[in-house]
């Protein structure tokens, strides 16, 4: 047989592909970026950008609905700092200006989970010699997130089912908690039954893992990181001169 | 190959021993079957063999596990995974990867062999457990027999010499099964010893060598395969064992419709505008146990969310009693009990359960309706302590109070014994009883045949044969069930 057989490629396809190890890199610096920004302009130039690298990495669809997310919150900050600043609402702002700032990098997150796959990741983290008792726990995590969309799918309709689904506006926390308890208990078994079916099949061998396919850092990844840098350092000095 | 010598065992947190005393040879290339009750220590007695016990699962260990010489309590446990292969029950949860591909490599990568022995052993995995179709596809868009597959090939690759099966068949419809079948057959050939836990038995015959019954703990019996399944009818109940012959199984409910309620009529439905069942019509009567079955992919979850009002309408109309149901009033009357009851229990007691959402419910009506589905006891324990049976009775009960009209069951059956399955049995024929209308999308032959009155068969998405349940048709029901070819192996 012939080696072509085996699919090696078979991820969401962009027009480019990121390294494990430049999605982190970009993740830190602009989780960094964001923190510090002194200005909301440089922010959203930095949002803007990370939008236009996930869509050229493949990630359009869950991208573009965060971005949206994204520019619903600001809009509605600046329209309420406006209008309303000295009533309650202000309070509900500083809420929504923690969520916004986490947004950006949820998107690359998303780019990360959704373009590289387990044995790649395991792989890119073992070159920057992270040890192996943080990257398992770490890759069950990440390989934890679909399955979170599973669950919940299945928990709607449960919810429905019992009639308790519409009244989240009524009742927001006993919502919440609907999804939580179940969506819990779920992965703690889910933990579990995956951990052991990763024993039984070797995880633990310390010999280094070997893997099919390579992972390299490739001139799209240098650029991208170079690039990272420089946007971030405009951003955060560049805009107030 | 194994030798399992003077094994006692006991978890962490259980009161009495799950092994006991447990002495058994496997000879190389043997096909054992492990048969128990559930709870009866044949998972355990697996887990002492891969070395899940006591690597990951902790406890109280006497005596001593050899595989091909090897100490399995000694040896750790990547040095055991290149001799001992355990495919899982649940193929959902054993995947550490979300891409077919990957999954098969991981076990090998693992193993830290060599680039062209990867790309050797990927191949041929591949091949012997064709899977080419399913490479490149992701985890979980597959099928229930499709990830057993890639499971299989995964495990494969890592060419045991010893493979362990936890209830392969358990999530598995006719199809599968069949193929489920012929890999063993194709796994035993080639040499390799097997051993198995399982409770749906007919697809075995002539398959194992050796039957190993367990008892609480304890092996009480170890019979030659043949001997097995010549067992008589009285001793297979006794046992508390699944049928052994489906030819064996008998038509239990075979009352015809009588006072029709309700009515399907050319319903098309789905989701986002797409439909994925269409032209569907049938009468229903009150008591009516109305089984549905189909391949994978053929509208049965579709057809029975759109029944509870979890889909909208497309075409068509759904009627009560005369009066045409909105997707409201479909969910006001219908209730759905998950293959999964996880997900459909909210509260933090079993008494809060059955009011929950809806607090209208009095106090006296939870007591007795508790007490009818023997839950009474435990009314004030969380859910999440509860069995897999008693969650299950515990939904019912949730459905029994809020009066609904219709009850569908999800896979109630699957990965059962046959006590556990005949107490779902009771319960169906209770509710059924009590004139609602019940609806089950099964592959359990055993258990239709015990229960249902109906049969809706579907294929792409429309329903093709409607028949009842009786003994002129016993053969078509038999053949839609299992697939002729494994009786026909004796």
């Amino acid at each position: 047989m012939k080696w072509d057989l085996v699919k090696t490629d078979n991820k969401q396809k962009g027009l480019i592909k990121l390294d494990a190890r430049t999605l982190l890199f970009l993740i830190l610096i602009s989780n960094l970026a964001i923190f510090f920004m002194p200005e909301v302009y440089g922010e959203i130039v930095m949002m803007i950008l990370i939008l236009l690298l996930a869509i050229l990495c493949g990630a359009v669809r869950t991208s573009l609905k965060i971005g949206i997310a994204y520019f619903v919150i600001l809009i509605s900050d600046y329209f309420i700092t406006n209008a309303f600043s000295d009533s309650w609402l202000i309070y509900v702002v500083i809420g929504m200006r923690y969520m916004r700032k986490v947004l950006p990098c949820t998107i690359l997150g998303g780019v990360l989970i959704s373009t590289i796959r387990v044995g790649e990741l395991m792989l890119s983290l073992r070159k920057i010699h992270i040890p192996k008792s943080i990257t398992i726990p770490f890759t069950v995590l990440l390989r934890y997130f679909p399955s979170i969309g599973e669950d919940r799918n299945a928990i709607k309709k449960a919810m429905a089912v019992r009639g308790l689904n519409g009244s989240f506006l009524k009742h927001p926390f006993k919502s919440i908690e609907n999804i939580y308890v179940p969506i819990m208990m779920s992965a703690a078994r889910r933990a579990d039954e995956l951990s052991s079916a990763a024993v039984t099949r070797g995880i633990e061998n310390p010999k280094e893992r070997t893997t099919l396919i390579d992972v390299r850092l490739h001139c799209v990844d240098y650029v991208s990181m170079v690039l990272g840098v420089f946007v971030v350092l405009f951003c955060l000095g560049g805009l107030q001169v | 190959m194994i030798t399992v010598k003077n094994v006692s065992f006991r978890y962490q947190n259980s009161e009495e021993f799950n092994v006991r005393k447990a002495n058994l040879k496997i000879k190389e290339g043997e096909c054992v079957l492990l048969s128990g009750k559930s709870g009866c220590g044949k998972t355990t007695l697996l887990r002492l063999m891969n070395g899940l016990i006591p690597h990951f699962y902790g406890g109280e260990i006497e005596g001593q596990v050899r595989i091909n010489g090897m100490n399995i309590m000694e040896t750790p446990m990547y040095k055991i995974a290149e001799v001992v292969g355990t495919v899982y029950q649940n193929p959902k949860s054993q995947f550490f990867n979300v891409d077919t591909d990957g999954e098969i490599l991981f076990g090998i990568e693992n193993l830290s062999y060599p680039r062209e022995e990867l790309i050797r052993r990927m191949n041929l995995a591949v091949e012997k457990t064709k899977t080419e179709k399913l490479l490149g596809r992701n985890i979980f868009e597959l099928s229930g027999g499709e990830k057993q597959k890639i499971a299989f090939a995964s495990v494969f690759a890592m060419e045991p010499q010893v493979y362990l099966l936890d209830e392969p068949s358990a999530n598995l419809d006719a199809e599968a099964t069949k193929e489920l079948r012929e890999r063993i057959a194709e796994l035993k050939k080639s040499g390799k010893t097997i051993v198995i836990t399982e409770h749906r038995l007919y697809y075995l015959k002539g398959l194992v060598d050796r039957v190993v019954s367990l008892e609480s703990g304890k092996i009480v019996k170890d019979s030659k395969a043949a001997d097995f399944f010549r067992m008589e009818e009285p001793d297979r109940l006794s046992a508390g064992l699944r049928a052994l012959h489906l030819n064996h199984i008998t038509l239990q409910n075979q009352v015809k419709q009588q006072q029709v309620v309700l009515e399907v009529k050319k319903v098309a439905a789905g989701y986002k505008k797409k439909k994925t069942i269409k032209d569907i019509s049938f009468l229903a009567a009150k008591g009516e146990v109305i089984g549905i079955s189909g391949k994978n992919g053929a509208g049965k979850s579709t057809l029975v969310e759109t029944i509870c009002g979890l889909n909208k309408i497309m075409e068509g109309t759904v009627t009560y009693k005369g009066n045409r149901l909105s997707e409201k009033q479909r969910c006001n009357i219908s209730y759905m009990v998950f293959q999964d009851v996880d997900y459909q229990l909210f509260a933090d007691s079993v008494e809060k359960e059955c009011t929950y959402g809806t607090g209208n419910i009095a106090a006296e009506s939870v007591r007795r309706i508790l007490d009818q589905l023997n839950l009474l006891e435990f009314s004030k324990q969380h859910p999440a302590t509860l069995s897999g049976g008693q969650k299950q009775r515990l939904a019912v009960a949730v459905g029994m109070l809020e009066q609904k009209k219709i009850i569908i069951f999800d896979e109630p059956t699957s990965g059962l014994d046959l006590d556990s399955m005949l107490r779902v049995t009771e319960l169906v024929k209770m509710l059924a009883r009590e004139g609602k209308i019940i609806f089950i999308v099964t592959h359990d032959y055993e258990f239709i045949s015990a229960i249902g009155n109906r049969m809706l068969v579907m294929e792409e998405g429309t329903i093709i044969d409607d028949f009842f349940i009786c003994d002129q048709n016993k053969n078509k029901l038999a053949d839609m069930f299992i697939k002729r070819e494994v009786e026909s192996i004796e």
